[in-house]
């Protein structure tokens, strides 16, 4: 080593220039406080659970400028795409080549000795890149959200060292040295709208973190700190066309802005963000706008620091090394800055405005009776206005195969957050009576709001459809099997009364009734082979020409094909419907049949008043009705009267049947 | 209508009908006396001593007359040209009549709804003989004042509840019955003495404008004057 003196000075001048923070969303910027309110692509920076928002597809690009005399244009901020799927999921990812941060240190190197100065100058180069980030959401409850996001971090430092060799003369030689380091890094975040006004959102930052290398210790002090930290936000709606919201964090760091629709899908937004420790308290104020179309959105934003030292894209030394910050997204040297963004939603575009609760379906389907759910509702929708405004929901219903198209409820009007209950009917085809067995068919429920034409909430439920011949047990609905009008039944009827028309003529006119319905029962009677126990009786009802053609069945059975041979002859008939309360699986239905008698002409068919019922036909007219026992058929029409009679005494003369409800008397022809 | 049916509702509910099983029996019988069990139609000769079931029906023909017992305590004397349903020997509380007469009022309601369902058909399918000129008529029979008879036994005897049901079938079946006197006045009479006042007022009114005579006028308006004061 020559005896000069070696003196090595470094010397550092930072020229600084800060790239794409993490303010990448403009609509964040100029909110402030993002929090609860992110909806978009960009919440994998604010709270990931916020992707749950995404519609379908949703794309978004964003570029920003800095606002600083130096000027440089217009920078690429970031690109991606998310996608909701099944309902209550949602990825995103994300390629975002301005998310960068880079420090240009000069320093210069001076070598002397006793006799000259050596000078050179070279650049250490420090960048922070978060390039990268995906994320994913999942809805977990209807008004609650969950999300966890990750950012790959990479950082990189570059520098020239000087080495040094003394021989016969001295050397120095240098070598420009990468130091990189990288990792992942987790946010968890979660959103509960607790009702259409209000929403609350958390978020760790930072929660997890996948390290892939690191600084070794001699630069790790150009590294950035990696600190966990939980950010809270809420959301209010005090007016339809207002939000306003609030960000906190664990570092004592707070954000308040505000949303006003000013009409037309325009909007204009404004955020204050402040540091309690940080000087000066108020660290920055934003503004924006935003206009929203059902396919795109555009945000721009102007974000506006209050203290611009070291915001210029030149800093101090001590300024960069006094301040460990801890990511990309705040620091020192951030730039005031303009930022625009573009969204497009792709797939469905139609926001949703309200939501299915549950659905309850009220019956099942019985094929004979299939038109009265036409009429009738089938079920309910419990729908909720899940929209800030009031909605015009219609609620649609569809079964494949049994029906043509889905059936559509009237417009109900759903005020926000308001749940109502819609009624739904089903038009069902013919073709449900070709249904022989019991079967379980998944039924569709729609429910569309306002006048989009797209489903607002789609559901499925079950709907038990029995075959043609099931019955529920309810006589009202028992009219449903009662085909007069079948060709059977008319071939049968006609034949037997033409067959009897001297005998008929005979008759007189008051008596016709009677003596028809008396012709019918015993032709109808010796056609039978045999009649069921009506204790046996189960829930399945022939129709009239299966009873006409098989020649036998049970009480239903018979009452409903009795009941549609008289009717096919414009003879009135009411069913008895008996439950007594005692012995309810004593159950059974008869019939009694309007002879269109005056009620003081009763005595010419009976001078025994036990023996028939005195009420009003279908003209409103009293007449004279007798009480028919079906299932004594077999037996001919007096047995059958006198047991009819006999039952109908004790059940509502005897006993109180007809008080007390246990026993019903139904017009066929007025059972709706 | 609405109004009604919850009536009955509520009425069945707080009310429960009383079917004591009595026993009746025949004390002795003058002349000729019947009886119809059940839904029959025909009529055997009535003996004192025998038993007699609620389903029961007897009549006494022209100078004949029977006792009946109720749990061989009461005695109902049934005279001649009579019908009584064993049935209607039995009290009838207020409540009990008031849910039977609002039933009866219902079932009087002409049925207005038709929304779809089967219609029958106005014409039967008999073709080739004109049947519109002829038709049958009952004539006068003795059934309706026998049963009218009836209906008075009972007021008699007390039983005004089944009383005044049995007259007015009497009267829906024979309504001529209904334009005497003698017979209305009996529902009118039993109404007040259940305490249903307005209903008898009612029935007084409905019979003032029957034709009555001098003093038969006389005394319905002499009830009316009654009843309004009651009601005041």
């Amino acid at each position: 080593m020559t005896d000069r003196t070696l003196q090595l000075t470094l010397l550092l001048l930072m020229a600084m220039n800060s790239f794409g923070q993490h303010l990448s969303s403009p609509r964040g910027i100029s909110l402030a406080a993002y929090t609860a309110a992110t909806n978009d692509i960009h919440s994998l920076d604010w709270n990931p659970a916020g992707l749950i928002f995404v519609k379908d597809w949703e794309a978004s690009f964003s570029n920003f400028a800095n606002v600083n005399p130096n000027f440089n244009g217009l920078i690429f901020g970031t690109a991606g795409i998310a996608k909701r799927f099944l309902g209550g999921h949602t990825v995103a990812i994300r390629y975002a080549d301005g998310n960068a941060v880079e420090f240009i240190v000069p320093t210069l190197f001076v070598l002397t000795d006793s006799v000259s100065r050596l000078e050179t100058s070279f650049d250490k180069m420090i960048s922070h890149r978060e390039r990268f980030a995906i994320g994913y959401a999942y809805r977990i409850a209807d008004n609650i959200s969950v999300g966890a996001s990750a950012r790959f971090r990479e950082e990189t430092v570059s520098d020239t060292r000087y080495f040094i060799s003394q021989d016969t003369v001295t050397l120095v030689s240098s070598e420009v040295i990468d130091f990189d380091a990288s990792s992942w890094l987790a946010d968890v975040g979660a959103l509960w709208e607790v009702n259409p006004r209000w929403r609350i959102g958390i978020v760790a930052k930072n929660l997890l973190r996948v390290t892939e290398s690191e600084f070794s210790e001699e630069i790790e002090q150009f590294g950035l700190a990696q600190t966990r930290f939980a950010r809270g936000g809420v959301s209010f709606m005090p007016l339809r066309s207002l939000s306003v919201a609030l960000d906190f964090d664990t570092e004592e760091r707070a954000a308040l802005g505000y949303e006003w629709n000013l009409g037309n899908n325009f909007w204009i937004r404004q955020g204050v963000f402040a540091d309690q420790n940080a000087s000066p308290f108020i660290q920055a104020v934003s503004v924006g706008f935003g206009w929203s179309s059902p396919l795109f959105q555009a945000d721009l934003s102007y974000l506006r620091f209050v203290d611009q030292t070291n915001r210029t894209g030149a800093g101090t030394l001590n300024a960069f090394t006094s301040v460990r910050w801890e990511s990309p997204d705040w620091n020192p040297f951030t730039h005031d800055r303009i930022a625009f963004s573009l969204k497009v939603h792709l797939g469905r575009t139609h926001e949703q405005l309200a939501k299915i609760e549950y659905i309850e379906i009220l019956s099942d389907v019985y094929p004979s009776s299939y038109q009265v759910y036409a009429y009738r509702p089938l079920g309910k929708v419990h729908v909720r206005n899940i929209s800030g405004k009031p909605v015009q929901v219609k609620v649609g219903f569809f079964v494949d195969r049994l029906m043509e198209r889905p059936t559509e409820s009237k417009p109900y009007i759903i005020q926000p957050g308001q749940t109502i209950q819609i009624p739904f009917t089903a038009v069902f085809t013919p073709a449900i009576r070709s249904v022989t067995e019991m079967i379980i068919r998944e039924a569709e429920v729609f429910v569309s709001a306002a006048i989009a034409g797209d489903y607002d909430d789609r559901s499925q439920a079950r709907v038990l459809v029995h075959g043609r011949n099931d019955w529920s047990g309810d006589v009202l609905q028992l009219r449903y099997f009662v085909t007069p009008e079948d060709p059977e039944v008319l071939q049968f009827t006609r034949r037997k009364l033409v067959q009897y028309k001297d005998l008929l003529a005979t008759v007189p006119e008051n008596l016709q009734s009677f003596m028809e319905a008396k012709i019918l029962f015993n032709e109808f009677s010796s056609r039978l082979s045999y009649v069921h126990d009506p204790k046996k009786s189960s829930d399945r009802v022939q129709y009239p020409a299966e009873t006409l053609d098989l020649r036998g069945g049970d009480c239903d059975d018979m009452t409903v094909c009795y009941s549609s041979l008289l009717i096919s002859v414009g003879i009135g008939v009411a069913y008895i419907d008996v439950i007594p309360p005692d012995r309810p699986q004593e159950s059974h239905v008869y019939l009694m049949f309007d002879t269109g008698l005056e009620p003081q002409l009763a005595p010419l068919i009976s001078e025994n008043p036990k023996r028939y019922v005195v009420r009003k036909n279908d003209q409103g007219k009293e007449t004279v009705w007798i009480p028919i026992e079906t299932t004594e058929s077999l037996r001919g029409f007096d047995a059958a009267w006198e047991l009819g009679a006999k039952e109908y005494f004790n059940e509502t003369g005897l006993n109180p049947g007809l008080i007390e409800g246990w026993v019903q008397v139904v017009d066929v022809h007025t059972i709706f | 209508m609405n109004q009604h049916v919850v009536l009955i509702i509520l009425l069945s509910l707080i009310i429960s009908v009383p079917l004591v099983a009595a026993t009746y029996s025949v004390k002795t019988v003058k002349g000729t006396v019947e009886v119809r069990h059940g839904v029959a139609e025909v009529w055997v000769p009535l003996k004192a001593g025998e038993r007699l079931k609620p389903d029961d029906t007897i009549r006494t023909g022209k100078g004949s007359s029977a006792v009946v017992t109720i749990d061989g305590e009461r005695t109902i004397r049934v005279p001649a040209v009579t019908i009584v349903e064993i049935f209607d020997l039995r009290s009838m509380d207020q409540d009990e009549l008031i849910l039977k007469l609002t039933m009866e009022f219902i079932r009087g309601i002409p049925s207005d709804k038709r929304d779809g369902g089967l219609e029958t058909p106005s014409t039967t399918i008999v073709h080739g003989t004109d049947h519109s000129k002829r038709g049958t008529s009952v004539g006068e029979t003795p059934f309706g004042l026998m049963r009218m008879n009836g209906a008075r036994v009972l007021f008699e005897h007390a039983f005004y509840g089944t009383c005044v049901l049995r007259a007015k079938e009497v009267f829906r079946v024979y309504p001529d019955l209904q334009k005497q006197f003698s017979h209305r006045s009996i529902v009118a009479d039993a109404l007040e003495k259940v305490g249903l006042v307005r209903e008898a007022l009612n029935e007084y009114t409905a019979l003032s404008n029957e034709s009555l005579s001098t003093g038969e006028k006389a005394q319905v308006e002499k009830s009316i004057d009654r009843l309004k004061k009651v009601i005041r």
